[in-house]
């Protein structure tokens, strides 16, 4: 059997873009050559934001996505693809598989006709390229920041002027001073794109996504059609995916952060202070989005009381380093 | 035979749009002809909706393309464009080629101010035309310099063109406007320099104006100046707006075109009906432009599932081609490409196609590189495909003007405009540094 | 054959509506400039969403608003353009052919090309905006809501497409059975 996946990211890109393919091999070689996959990259079928309306309507068996491109048909996509002050990788893990988060989520995409597989987990990404120092809170009013999702909810409320610039126009509105800070992902992706020329911090800690999700997106049909073995091997799959995903990362980049710090871009982290008002203000983004969508308010809910449930242990076992 | 069908597909496209019918849904019943005859599920036929709405559509960068269109129609009703080149015909006059130097440098400041080429063409031909004709210009010389500085349009920028690329080749739109402000330069230095020459050792083909203007020099000079404002300051609104930081590549555009609505109001041509007139016409003519994209995302999204890219890609990357051999192939069949079609057509289906093999090729520099040096070598490419008959825009518009210059020697008269064309495209392709220094160094 | 070219020249009318956006799309650019260069987000808030503005008008509102009228542009305009032959076409070798012989042509084109391409996508079209309706699509930026309200102009504008090209399509077959 031979089927279609279309990835949301361009097969080239660091980390993200073999994700897809990496699994496409793994479920060849696990049901001994029956299953065979054929990805392709961003744009090849459909733009990346049409990919989920195509593995729903089945006119594309499979999909590769940021769990968070979703957000404007599935609201609880938002919080999976990036919660502000949100689980860090090894809690929304357990949460996901464990605690009871991918039910939650799969009755989301459930009328939608779409199974999903969640399969990359992706860390923490960086605080994002600024011009404009970020000293107190008040630094954030009226800055013009591209970024996306419940962050910049977060930011908006605090003042700033947060707005969408298309990717291909983000590096010459930050070399124009048209904008003054911009988010876009993690430091090993952000160095391809040279927004080091053009900036002169680039901030962390990524407190709009501490952790985040990319999922193998499944039409129900032609999953249903799969023998349970079948399914079960996509599953495993995915799991291979992770630990492998997560093993690359962290050196990734680190080694990114010295090329950006070699450009002549200071490295720093925003003040304390701004951390705590921006976690206030993103409490409040989120009890309103929980609001306007009860699948929303359940994952919040579960989600917010497992890392509460967990974060003792986390305390205890925290050690002083330097 | 393992490429029947995407090679069946591409003759299929040929012959459909050799019949005359409109190219952007020759393109997409052509795709939906090959879906039907491979046994392609229709329900496949559906990404054709969310490629025109997300790719399309949604499409923020793809804004400026009415903006743009409209401000060039303003300017067109303003008359700025019309004073400019009398004064500085008369500014020239008793020099050989008056007229010619004017229509060259009016190409210049025209192409800068706006990003289409129709109105330059229309406008220059209609005004500098029946006077190159008085004054016994060789008519082949007349036509072809004022086809060729009509084009320069759509490569200085702003150019809707360059948009187009900037989107399909997801490069920064900034950049390639930057690009192609030394390459559209050296063209117009080029076309100056061949009349020079030509007013040296040919004097006779553009002969000097009769001394009828009364103005003295000094005065003549002045009213330049005043002329010029106008145009000065609409060219700074656009790029300058971008260089400053206060607008991006798309809302200069806006800029641009209240700009020009401003200046064709204070003229005093504006009058309501010439205003509905032009907005009916700029929607009009997005539509067209933006239709062949909309033709284009359904033809190859068939193409690819018919395995059409990667044959491609085998052709052109066939066994260790040199990466310079894989870009003059490409170059030279855009080149012929443009005898045939237009520039919307060969961007939005053949850009594609070529792009991802050209980043696979190691040209000593980065690959975001390649792809700006590639788009701007495009970019004079197919302005020259505005040029070349039987099918070019610029020899029809010129035809649609002045109906008694016979065809032939408006085709005659491009031959050495086409040949500096291939001249500065060479030098493009040969000195990447011409279109990678400036956007590089304003990083 | 005037009937057909009533019907053709009605299903005109919202491209010629829809010109007139081009004004305020200038304007909502300039001040989303203008807003910019002021470090505003927000023009004007409420605290009850209302259709399509949702609860605010926003530098984001402004951007989708500039899409929507591009959109409509070119939906509606790409009717304007097939009633007045505006869309690009490669006429050289199509000139050379008697008028009967290019009438053939266009006939064959406005059903075999035109109309299947048109149909097809006004058909899928519905779906996709019937989806967008049922999950209140929106932006979640803080821009437009009822994003069903745009995604439905595209299966209209190509059904009356559609529509356009059967109509011109069996007046050409008209035409070219009476001989003329
Ligand atoms: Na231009
Ligand atoms: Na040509």
């Amino acid at each position: 059997q031979t089927f279609d996946l279309q990835s949301v990211f361009g097969l080239n890109t660091p980390s993200i873009g073999p994700s897809p393919k990496l699994w496409a091999e793994r479920v060849k070689l696990m049901t001994g050559g029956k299953v065979t996959i054929n990805v392709h990259g961003a744009g090849d079928f459909v733009p990346p934001f049409e990919v989920f309306g195509a593995v729903s309507s089945g006119a594309l068996p499979m999909g590769f996505d940021w769990i968070g491109y979703w957000a404007n048909q599935i609201p609880v996509a938002n919080l999976v693809g990036s919660m502000p002050f949100g689980p860090e990788p090894d809690i929304t893990l357990a949460w996901m598989f464990k605690g009871g988060g991918l039910e939650i989520i799969q009755k989301a995409y459930d009328p939608h006709g779409v199974v999903v597989l969640p399969c990359h987990l992706v860390g923490a990404e960086a605080g994002g390229w600024f011009n404009k120092e970020i000293n107190t809170v008040d630094d954030l009013k009226g800055l013009n920041m591209r970024i996306a999702g419940l962050g910049g909810k977060t930011l908006a409320r605090m003042g700033a002027n947060t707005q969408l610039v298309p990717a291909g126009e983000i590096f010459v509105s930050l070399e124009t001073g048209r904008i003054d800070a911009a988010e876009f992902s993690a430091p090993q992706l952000d160095v391809g794109l040279g927004f080091q020329r053009v900036t002169k911090y680039y901030y962390f800690p990524g407190w709009h996504q501490p952790s985040s999700w990319d999922s193998i997106i499944i039409n129900k049909a032609v999953w249903d059609g799969f023998d349970s073995d079948t399914q079960q091997v996509m599953r495993e799959a995915c799991f291979a995916n992770i630990s492998w995903n997560l093993a690359d990362q962290v050196n990734a980049q680190a080694e990114a952060i010295k090329t950006i710090r070699d450009a002549g871009v200071d490295v720093r982290r925003f003040p304390d202070e701004v951390l705590l008002a921006m976690q206030a203000a993103a409490k409040e983004v989120l009890a309103e989005e929980a609001k306007n969508d009860a699948i929303f308010a359940e994952a919040l809910d579960s989600l917010t009381a497992y890392m509460d449930g967990v974060g003792e242990w986390a305390r205890l076992q925290a050690l002083p380093r330097d | 035979m393992e490429h029947l069908w995407p090679v069946l597909m591409l003759l299929g496209l040929m012959a459909g749009i050799f019949t005359g019918y409109p190219v952007a849904f020759v393109l997409a019943g052509t795709g939906i002809l090959f879906a039907f005859l491979n046994g392609i599920p229709v329900i496949f036929l559906s990404l054709g909706v969310g490629r025109i709405f997300s790719g399309v559509l949604a499409n923020w960068l793809l804004v400026a393309i009415p903006l743009f269109v409209f401000m060039g129609l303003m300017l067109e009703r303003s008359g700025i464009a019309e004073r400019l080149l009398r004064s500085l015909a008369s500014a020239f006059r008793g020099m050989s080629g008056a007229y010619a130097f004017a229509v060259a440098i009016i190409g210049v400041i025209m192409a800068a101010s706006t990003g289409i080429i129709g109105a330059s063409v229309v406008l220059m031909g209609m005004m500098a035309l029946p006077a190159m004709k008085e004054n016994n210009y060789d008519m082949r010389l007349a036509s072809g310099l004022i086809a060729s500085s009509g084009t320069l349009g759509i490569l200085i920028p702003p150019s809707i063109m360059l948009i187009i690329l900037g989107d399909q080749l997801r490069i920064s739109v900034g950049d390639l406007f930057m690009g192609a402000v030394v390459p559209g330069l050296l063209l117009g230095t080029l076309y100056v320099v061949y009349l020079i020459a030509v007013a040296i050792l040919q004097p006779h083909r553009m002969p000097p104006a009769a001394r009828t203007d009364p103005l003295p020099l000094g005065a003549a000079l002045s009213r330049l100046a005043r002329d010029l404002l106008a145009p000065l300051i609409l060219i700074f609104s656009v790029l300058g707006t971008i260089v400053a930081g206060i607008a991006t590549p798309t809302e200069s555009a806006a800029i641009g075109a209240a700009g020009a609505m401003l200046l064709a109001f204070s003229s005093g041509n504006l009058r309501l009906k010439t205003l509905r007139e032009s907005l009916y016409e700029t929607t009009s003519t997005t539509a067209m432009i933006v239709f062949v994209m909309i033709g284009a995302s359904i033809y190859s999204v068939v193409f690819r599932r018919l395995g059409g890219d990667a044959m491609l890609a085998d052709l052109f990357l066939g066994e260790g081609a040199r990466p310079m051999v894989v870009m003059l192939t490409i170059m030279a069949l855009i080149f012929v490409l443009g005898f045939f079609l237009e520039w919307v057509e060969i961007s939005l289906v053949v850009v594609p196609i070529v792009a991802p093999i050209l980043t696979q090729l190691d040209f000593g520099m980065p690959s975001e590189h390649v792809l700006i040096w590639f788009a701007i070598a495009l970019a004079v490419n197919l302005q020259t495909s505005f040029l070349t008959p039987p099918f070019g825009y610029a020899l029809f518009y010129l035809r649609g003007i002045a109906p008694d210059l016979p065809i032939s020697t408006i085709y005659r008269g491009v031959i050495p405009f086409v040949l500096l064309q291939l001249l500065a495209l060479a030098l493009v392709l040969g000195f990447p540094g011409l279109a990678l220094n400036l956007p590089m160094s304003l990083r | 054959m005037r009937l057909a070219d009533r019907i053709l020249d009605l299903l005109c009318l919202p491209a010629k509506w829809a010109s007139w956006l081009i004004l305020p799309l200038i304007g909502s650019i300039l001040a989303a400039i203008f807003l910019a260069k002021l470090g505003q987000n927000t023009l004007v808030s409420w605290s009850q969403p209302v259709p399509v503005l949702g609860r605010a008008i926003t530098v984001n509102s402004l951007l989708d608003f500039q899409w929507y009228v591009f959109a409509l542009l070119v939906l509606f305009g790409g009717i304007l353009a097939y009633r007045n032959d505006r869309h690009v076409a490669v006429e050289t070798v199509a000139l050379n052919l008697p008028p009967r012989g290019r009438l053939l042509l266009r006939v064959l084109g406005d059903l075999l090309l035109l109309t299947p391409f048109c149909a097809i996508i006004a058909w899928y079209g519905y779906s996709y905006a019937m989806t967008a309706y049922v999950t209140g699509e929106g932006s979640t930026q803080g821009g437009l809501m009822n994003r069903w309200a745009i995604k439905a102009m595209l299966p209209l504008a190509f059904a009356m497409l559609t529509a356009a090209g059967v109509l011109r399509g069996l007046a050409g077959i008209v035409l070219l059975v009476r001989g003329r």
